[in-house]
């Protein structure tokens, strides 16, 4: 972890006055560091963040928080009361997690506390330092088929503040698991905050689902910073829905470590009123013979709007690469709007990528067909949104998300 | 003067057709009659309007109707809108039907049967009737059971894409059936199964307009009567025959076209 890039959130832009402050600043969760953290995120309104129009594609990565010219790094040194000899583990808040396994949970999953000294990235200690919830979890290999179930169940955010669940998720060699973020809800009806910082580590030929479904609920902030490190022959598969709230910001770093690891996407967006979607995603091929294949699927109605901002990045050596990436939005409202960026950088010569994205209203021919065999307007249009949207709900694994991600398209 | 009295299923006077895109004409006057129960077949030239006569008869926006009158089943259906043909029993077989990923081959086709039977004043087709409908249907035209668990059209072949809209068609049982090119795309077996399809349909209340350019399909749905369709209208009408004629010598020496 201390060689290599940093876990979870690229923190090159990251000023060093930061990382020093940082360093004085001894990371324990303590009820003492409360006011601390209270100032921070103070610190962080004044800022004017979140906001729907900041940084369109970087808000996801706490960095440019910091770096930006002028602003003073919101720490404060250890209050004088905080004891000094307190152990820097931070807890575990069971409240806000909880995990389900089949048969014997108690064979199959170790959770363990971590501890502040395992970590050796500022960033990654800060983020983990204001989170609030806060979950390790080690699943082992399991020799058989056995699946994991990890359900992280966000507690409704607090009214008007933010509330960060992080989650890091180790899966031992050849062992299988299914995350599952279930909805987060937001706690009486003004603006809070939700943030999940998900950090997993697959082992070779390990296999997981990361499994997410996130409806909108009015006046709710979204958002999430999810890193991914596979290594040889492992397999990732991520399925979301989003519905994307007031805001929703995604940033998803997977990085192909080991050779022959692929991972797949499946995300739908389906976004109404004035909601806003934007995902940063980067894919590092950094091992030959991997494969990524990444599709999403796009609903916008009313005023909302939708970005992929899609880096693959395939290093000098990656041969055998596959990679897909692929963006269709259908723009079904008058001021919605969607925006892909998908983008390519390429250092190795065996490559095989296709990428594109696609944003446009419903193809006339395909309405026409419907309403030629008797369906309404209304029906030949709503069967069109739902098709476009099924095959995104198809990939899902049979369970509650799968039930919430297809209820998502309704008239 | 209205088709209501002329006992005729479609009636086409003197219709003229434009795209709605930038205005150029492609239906130049074209006058078409057929009676009910009877079968006629249209053949021309590659780009002679054969398809867009298909489209503007089922009422597809990119075309707008600049004069003359189209009657079906005794009402004139040139301003009504293409759910409104469809639920009067109007039925368009396309030359390239549309895949639509995610919508179900047969909950597509439900939705279709239940919103014909709306406009007839029925209630929704049960579960059982529905089964019967459809098993009927695929084992007539010789569909395996992939057909029901598929999505509408979804990574079909040409040929399968075909043979469901024939399906589609056995199942909605319209008053008229525009068939185009049904047969393009299809080996002499599945050719033979489409065939027998399109014969299942024909009765004394129903009527088939079949665009085709192969006399290969004409000798197993015989038609009542074939037109030559040229430069947006019609310049020659006659019996079976015509089409022998047509294949052995082509369209040249037909005046107009
Ligand atoms: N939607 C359209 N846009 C542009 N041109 C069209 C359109 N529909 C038909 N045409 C033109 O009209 C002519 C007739 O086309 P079509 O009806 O498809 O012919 P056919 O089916 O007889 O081969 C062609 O020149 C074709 O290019
Ligand atoms: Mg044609």
């Amino acid at each position: 972890m201390a060689n290599g890039p940093a876990l979870g959130w690229n923190c090159r832009a990251v000023d060093a006055r930061l990382r020093e402050a940082f360093e004085a600043f001894d990371a324990a969760a303590d009820p003492e560091w409360s006011p601390v953290r209270q100032a921070a995120f103070g610190r962080l309104r004044e800022l004017g963040i979140p906001t729907a129009r900041h940084e369109a594609f970087t808000y996801a990565n706490p960095a440019p928080w910091f770096g930006s010219a002028g602003a003073e790094p919101f720490f404060a040194p250890a209050p004088p009361s905080a004891p000094r000899d307190r152990s820097p583990a931070l807890p575990v808040c069971p409240n806000a997690l909880c995990m389900r396994f089949p048969g014997d949970g108690e064979n199959l999953l170790e959770e363990e506390v971590l501890r502040a000294e395992a970590l050796t990235d500022p960033l990654e200690l800060l983020a983990l330092s204001f989170a609030d919830d806060f979950l390790h979890v080690t699943v082992p290999s399991a020799g058989d088929e056995a699946l994991a179930r990890i359900v992280v169940a966000p507690l409704p955010a607090p009214e008007g503040r933010r509330r960060t669940t992080a989650v890091r998720v180790k899966i031992a060699p050849s062992a299988r698991a299914e995350l599952d973020v279930l909805p987060a809800a937001a706690d009486g009806d003004s603006d809070s905050w939700r943030h999940l910082s998900l950090f997993v580590e697959l082992g070779a030929g390990a296999r997981l689902d990361l499994v997410r479904a996130q409806p909108a609920p009015r006046d709710l902030v979204v958002t999430s910073s999810v890193a991914v490190r596979q290594a040889e022959g492992s397999v990732l598969r991520v399925r979301e829905a989003d519905g994307g709230g007031r805001l929703a910001r995604e940033h998803l770093e997977i990085h192909l470590d080991g050779p022959g690891a692929r991972c797949d996407l499946r995300s739908l967006a389906v976004l109404r009123g004035e909601s806003e979607l934007h995902r940063h995603v980067e894919v590092f091929h950094h091992a030959p013979a991997c494969s990524s294949d990444q599709l999403y699927r796009q609903i916008l109605f009313d005023s909302s709007f939708a970005s992929v901002d899609g880096t693959v990045r395939v290093d000098r050596g990656a041969d055998g690469t596959e990679s897909n990436q692929l963006v269709r939005s259908l723009l079904l409202g008058e001021n919605c709007a969607a925006a892909g960026k998908p983008q390519l950088l390429i250092h190795a010569d065996d490559v095989q990528c296709d990428h594109g994205a696609t944003h446009g209203p419903i193809e006339e021919s395909e309405l026409f067909y419907l309403l030629s065999r008797g369906l309404s307007p209304d029906e030949a249009r709503l069967a069109l949104i739902r098709g476009f949207a099924q095959e995104m709900v198809d990939a899902f694994p049979e369970g509650e998300l799968k039930t919430v991600a297809g209820t998502q398209v309704r008239p | 003067m209205s088709a209501q009295n002329s006992g005729a299923m479609l009636k086409i006077d003197d219709l003229h057709a434009t795209l709605v895109s930038d205005g150029t004409e492609i239906l130049k006057g074209l006058s078409l009659e057929i009676g009910r129960g009877e079968v006629h077949a249209i053949m021309g030239p590659n780009g002679s309007g054969k398809s867009t006569l298909s489209k503007v008869l089922a009422g597809h926006p990119a075309y707008a109707v600049s004069g003359g009158t189209i009657g079906f089943d005794g009402r004139r259906i040139e301003e009504l809108g293409p759910t409104e043909r469809a639920r009067a029993g109007l039925f368009l077989s396309f030359q390239d039907p549309i895949e639509v990923p995610g919508l179900g081959n047969l909950d597509f086709l439900r939705l279709a049967l239940d919103s014909r039977r709306e406009a007839e004043g029925r209630s929704p087709v049960s579960d059982a009737e529905f089964a019967e409908l459809v098993d009927g249907a695929m084992s007539l035209l010789k569909m395996d059971d992939r057909y029901r668990t598929r999505d509408l059209n979804s990574g079909f072949s040409g040929g399968e894409k075909k043979r469901n809209e024939i399906f589609q068609m056995a199942v909605l049982k319209p008053k008229l059936a525009i068939l185009d090119e049904p047969d393009s795309g299809l080996d002499i077996d599945a050719l033979r199964v489409v065939a027998e399809g399109i014969n299942s349909v024909r009765s004394p209340e129903r009527s088939i307009l079949l665009i085709t350019h192969y006399q290969r399909l004409l000798s197993e749905v015989k038609p009542d009567a074939i037109h030559v369709l040229a430069h947006g209208r019609i310049v020659k009408s006659g019996g079976p025959e015509l089409a022998l004629e047509l294949e052995r010598s082509g369209y040249d020496w037909i005046e107009g076209a």
